[in-house]
């Protein structure tokens, strides 16, 4: 049964004074299917079916989905299938042009440049998603818990993330990478410890207002843990905006990754992320230009892939756009 | 007011205190000593000497007091590659190239950030709206030293309409300003936009209206100047964004600037530099915050001080 019903009522005064003129061919018998269209009704959606609706709507952001998709495919399957490796070194073939052998080229040590772009794509969206899932993690937790427990202990806290917030990210990441060297973890770790701070801020305004609410109440009244209620109904209830911020603060980190390999504070050789490509490519851009080409295209469009979807996740788990 | 203008001083010198206090841990917790590398061909004494000479000899409290003394006074130390300059002179020899950079940046963003934002919020889904919106994707996916690359190879190197490197004649700003301001004028035009759109839809643009006031006094007296408040915010990290950006731009167009030098001592590993430049990136950006934050609350009457 449809849940919500409306039956469409039209008073017998009204039907009396009026002279009926109904076509012959609907006078007929209705068909099983046909019984229940008197009722009106929609099924009913969660927030989560909503917002993909929206989503799917938003074409740019779509077509960003697929993109990145099809881009990790490449990313992960790519190197597998090509002859060559990262490091392999061909000092007979420097600095080749684009062509059928090398499709983007080689570079001065005469390593093909398709395979070097391609694991430059793992390490920086490696660096990318982790990092964004750690911040994910500390920003929920920490924000969760000073927005639950309120008071003083938020204040106290929340003082902490101002301090934190109000310096650049970037020279935390700087000072860490230079100190501990610059491996992949120590980068991905870098930027996920300096950059928690808006996540904190988000979940923990998100948990204020949720706290406050019935469901909340009615969940301490029967007895639920504090910890089952900050995780399933005050966290999952904030769903929307965490991972809108968790998605924007993918390119965010691969920017900060590209930043810190072209000051070369990046992963370190054989190794090369897209920022140390387009970085070591830099000299020769006038006679080689191509070398650069690649990986700086790389980056950009998967920039462009993730803040669409970014965006359109943005529009889509909004409540003021419910359209 | 004065309670909120204190806290908020405390509270930057507190994120200074840390950011220091961060800096100072790190360096030392490189493992072995700044003249580890020479101490084969030293001899015993000579070794104690130089320890002795650069404090290190003494417990790690010892080296923090000091260190955080001499910060106060504005004293980074002395900078390990240029042996005998202080790191204070080689801020105050780049300081100039670097702010008048900024400078000219923060000007050139804020003023065609506004401009295209009102534009685009005055005459929505036109084609300048598109434009703008199509601006401010760019301006956020790509980073400013593919910005910075792309303009000097088209103007510089293959059109030569501007010198490629160096800060000596006014031509050479345009590239590095550009370079510099695409992203925070992406942020702004967006941020003006939707404020604008906001403001135009009250109550009070109808009076306005209504009562047969000229589009322009409408626009730019009553919408704008409600639309400005959350473009306030912004400065804040506008600057530090261009700070950071600056690092970028300096190393690409060879500017003699802090961030050129930042990145010198990254290469060279010279700790002290990198400590006092980054002290000195930090403090900048927080001072800069406090007063952002304090014109926010003249300026904003409903802004209430917690």
């Amino acid at each position: 049964m449809p849940r919500i019903q409306k039956k469409l009522q039209v008073r017998d005064s009204e039907l009396e004074n009026r002279p009926v003129i109904v076509a012959p061919e609907l006078l007929g018998k209705l068909e099983d299917s046909e019984k229940d269209s008197e009722f009106i009704a929609m099924e009913a959606r969660t927030f989560l079916q909503d917002a993909w609706r929206k989503f799917k709507r938003n074409k740019l952001a779509v077509g960003g989905g697929i993109f990145l998709a099809l881009f990790v495919l490449v990313i992960i399957f790519g190197p597998m299938l090509s002859p060559y490796t990262y490091d392999g070194i061909d000092l007979t073939n420097m600095n080749a042009s684009p062509s059928l052998e090398h499709p983007f080229g080689t570079d001065a040590l005469g390593r093909d440049l398709f395979v070097r772009v391609l694991y430059g794509g793992r390490i920086s969206l490696t660096v990318g998603f982790v990092s964004a899932l750690l911040n994910l993690l500390i920003g929920t937790l920490y924000g969760g818990t000073a927005g639950y427990i309120g008071g003083k202990v938020d204040q106290i806290m929340m003082r902490f993330v101002d301090i934190i917030y109000s310096i650049p990210t970037m020279l935390y990441v700087l000072l860490i990478t230079m100190v501990f060297g610059s491996s992949l973890g120590t980068v991905i770790t870098a930027i996920a410890i300096s950059s928690w701070a808006s996540m904190a801020r988000i979940v923990r305004s998100q948990v204020l207002t949720l706290k406050e609410q019935e469901f909340t109440l009615a969940a301490n009244a029967l007895g639920a843990s504090s910890k089952r209620i900050l995780v399933k109904y005050l966290l999952l209830n904030s769903i929307g905006p965490i991972i809108v911020t968790a998605t924007l603060n993918v390119p965010t980190a691969v920017f900060s990754e590209a930043f810190l390999s072209f000051v070369g504070c990046g992963v370190a050789i054989p190794m090369a992320s897209w920022g140390t490509l387009s970085s070591d490519a830099l000299p020769n851009v006038l006679t080689y230009p191509y070398q650069l080409f690649f990986p700086v295209m790389a980056i950009c469009l998967s920039m462009f892939a993730l803040n669409f979807i970014g965006d359109g996740l943005n529009s889509a788990f909004d409540p003021r756009r419910n359209k | 007011m004065v309670k909120y203008v204190l806290k908020r001083i405390v509270m930057g010198m507190l994120a200074i205190f840390i950011l220091a206090s961060v800096a100072f841990f790190m360096i030392h917790a490189v493992p072995g000593g700044p003249f580890d590398a020479d101490s084969t061909e030293m001899s015993e004494e000579a070794y104690r000497n130089l320890e002795a000479k650069y404090g290190i000899d003494q417990p790690l409290y010892k080296q923090y007091w000091m260190y955080m003394t001499n910060l106060l006074h504005g004293d980074f130390g002395e900078s390990l590659q240029y042996t005998g300059t202080s790191v204070a002179d080689l801020i105050g020899r780049g300081i100039g190239a670097t702010a008048r950079l900024a400078l000219c940046a923060l000007i050139f963003s804020v003023v065609v950030g506004l401009t295209l934002g009102i534009s685009a919020s005055l005459r929505p889904d036109s084609g300048l709206d598109r434009f703008c919106t199509a601006l401010s994707t760019i301006g956020v996916s790509l980073p400013n030293y593919v910005v910075a690359i792309i303009l000097m190879f088209v103007f510089a190197l293959k059109l030569k309409w501007v010198p490629v490197t160096g800060l000596d004649s006014y031509k050479c700003y345009f590239l590095p300003v550009i370079a510099l301001s695409l992203n925070p004028i992406a942020h702004l035009t967006k941020l003006t936009k939707t404020s604008m759109i906001d403001a135009l839809n009250q109550d009070y643009i109808v009076l306005a209206k209504a009562k047969g006031m000229k589009k322009f006094r409408v626009v730019c007296l009553h919408a704008l100047k409600n639309a400005l408040l959350p473009v306030v915010t912004y400065v804040g990290p506008l600057i530090s964004s261009l700070m950071i950006g600056s690092f970028v731009v300096e190393n690409m167009f060879t500017i003699p600037g802090i961030g050129k030098m930042l990145a010198t001592s990254i290469t060279m590993r010279d700790y002290t530099t990198l400590t006092g430049m980054v002290i000195f990136y930090g403090v900048t950006v927080i001072v800069i915050g406090i007063i952002v934050d304090l014109v926010y609350v003249l300026i904003d009457p409903r802004v209430k001080y917690d």
